[in-house]
């Protein structure tokens, strides 16, 4: 991975997704200055039904790809787009690929409605509160530790000028006294569905040279800042919320997505200094901490407020908000900047060397994990 | 589906793997082979947990609940006539009511007595 720019999250506005996905893509190609005549795949993640998406994406910046198309796997189509990418790459049949995630708020990808056994219940925030409360009464993890997931990912995002949360600050006692939407599960627990966009440019590792040495002089202020994506994990174990309820606890897809990439990238968890955890609600980040091996199953609640990595310093996707075809896409530019040290300052006690992304789909009935390494 | 649109409860059986199959299709996603209907209008099922549901109706707490048929988990509401909501975990329930309303498939249950 060589560049990656995210747009503002924002709600409610007007403009077209085109034009959305543009405010990083060009910023990226600007940044970058990447040769556009190089690109050799765009590959867009959305949840939208546009047509024809990333060709139109495409000559609008003026790249010519081999490769062009859409990727929608829901919440984890941003990372699903880049194992795509990744994937042409190794194959030799590309030497370079854009990735841009996309959405709008308005997306379709809300609400998954081909899967009967949620019956009246299809939106996520009621399979949320179940996992919420089967976890506290299989393991004992409390409210105080599941809700301050949220304080800590509101505080991040305090830092993060693209946050949609980001002039917001909420205090323990304020996210266990919001209200209750579906019990146990509280406001202030939930991400917000938003717009945005988030651009990424993979290249062969072989080829880094190459491409820099086509960077033209007059371009004195880009760069290529290399960060190798190590490991990669994808699993999708079912699609229904009755396949998925028993999977989650017993494994699950994103616990043997992490153990694929920990075993491709040839490291173990204890050698982890930084992580994106998909948070959409706050106990799937309990969940994340246990999948992704930092602690043992059940244990995630005693995970919270450790110090040994540094989690969701973009303020994970409850304090971002979830562009939900764009949010792996922005995960993955979040671990790029710490990784290429391109990143805010966050205080971390060391300089962050192996990173993870960890994002899930449909009720982590599909989960993805990249092991990054700077 | 379109059993369930007419209001009646059926779930897909595999007489060769002797289980009842989610999600319902032609044939078994274990073992390939043609699947059957089963009726489970009077069949009981298990209350494995409950939710208050203060999100679809802000103005009423309605009870959201996971049920088990034979392995398979399915999310509908309770009738809440004379109900107590303490200790209704592992009671058995039956499907009194389904179909779709607004294109919406929905599930609604009611506590039996063993």
């Amino acid at each position: 991975m060589v560049g990656g720019v995210t747009s503002e999250f924002r709600k409610g506005t007007d403009i077209d997704i085109v034009h959305i996905a543009l405010e990083s893509a060009l910023k990226l190609l600007k940044d970058t200055g990447f040769p556009r005549n190089l690109i050799d795949a765009v590959i867009v993640s959305s949840c939208s039904p546009d047509q024809y998406l990333s060709s139109v994406i495409a000559e609008i910046v003026g790249v010519t790809p081999k490769i062009s198309y859409r990727i929608d796997n829901l919440c984890n189509s941003g990372t699903n787009a880049i194992i795509s990418a990744f994937s042409y790459i190794a194959s030799g049949l590309c030497d370079s690929a854009l990735i841009i995630g996309v959405e709008k708020s308005n997306t379709l990808g809300k609400i998954f409605s081909n899967d009967f056994s949620r019956g009246q219940y299809n939106l996520p925030i009621f399979w949320g509160s179940i996992f919420k409360k089967i976890h506290m009464k299989r393991y004992g993890s409390t409210e105080e530790q599941i809700c301050q997931i949220p304080v800590n990912n509101y505080s991040n995002a305090k830092k993060n000028k693209n946050a949609i949360n980001r002039y917001k600050s909420v205090n323990l006692e304020q996210v266990l006294n919001s209200r209750v939407l579906v019990e146990p599960l509280k406001l202030l627990e939930c991400c917000t569905i938003c717009e945005g966009s988030s651009s990424i440019l993979l290249i062969a590792d072989e080829k880094f040279s190459f491409f820099k040495s086509q960077i033209t002089s007059n371009k004195r202020n880009c760069e290529l800042i290399p960060v190798l994506i190590k490991g990669i994990g994808q699993q999708t174990n079912c699609a229904s919320f009755s396949n998925a309820i028993t999977d989650i606890f017993a494994g699950g897809a994103a616990r043997m997505a992490a153990q694929q990439a920990y075993k491709m990238a040839r490291i173990s968890p204890t050698q982890v200094d930084i992580a994106e955890i998909h948070d959409a609600f706050s106990i799937l980040e309990i969940l994340g901490y246990e999948d992704l091996g930092f602690v043992n199953k059940g244990e995630g609640g005693t995970f919270v407020n450790q110090n040994k990595i540094a989690i969701n310093l973009r303020g994970g996707i409850i304090g971002c908000g979830h562009p939900i075809g764009v949010t792996g896409v922005a995960q993955t530019v979040e671990m790029f900047e710490q990784l290429g040290k391109k990143g805010r300052n966050f205080k971390l006690n060391k300089s962050p060397h192996i990173g993870v992304v960890h994002n899930l789909a449909a009720a982590g009935t599909s989960g993805t994990v990249l092991v990054m390494e700077g | 589906m379109e059993y369930i649109e007419s209001g009646r409860f059926v779930l897909a059986y595999c007489n060769k793997c002797r289980k009842t199959i989610w999600p319902p299709a032609d044939n078994c996603r274990l073992c390939m082979n043609t699947l059957s209907l089963k009726d489970y209008k009077s069949k009981k099922g298990k209350i494995l947990e409950y939710f208050l549901d203060k999100f679809t109706d802000n103005n009423t707490n309605t009870i959201m609940i996971l049920v088990e048929f034979d392995e398979v988990i399915l999310i509908g509401s309770l009738d809440q006539d004379k109900i107590n909501t303490a200790n209704i975990e592992g009671k058995k329930v039956r499907m009194k009511k389904c179909g779709f309303i607004n294109q919406k498939i929905f599930y609604h249950f009611e506590i039996v007595n063993n």
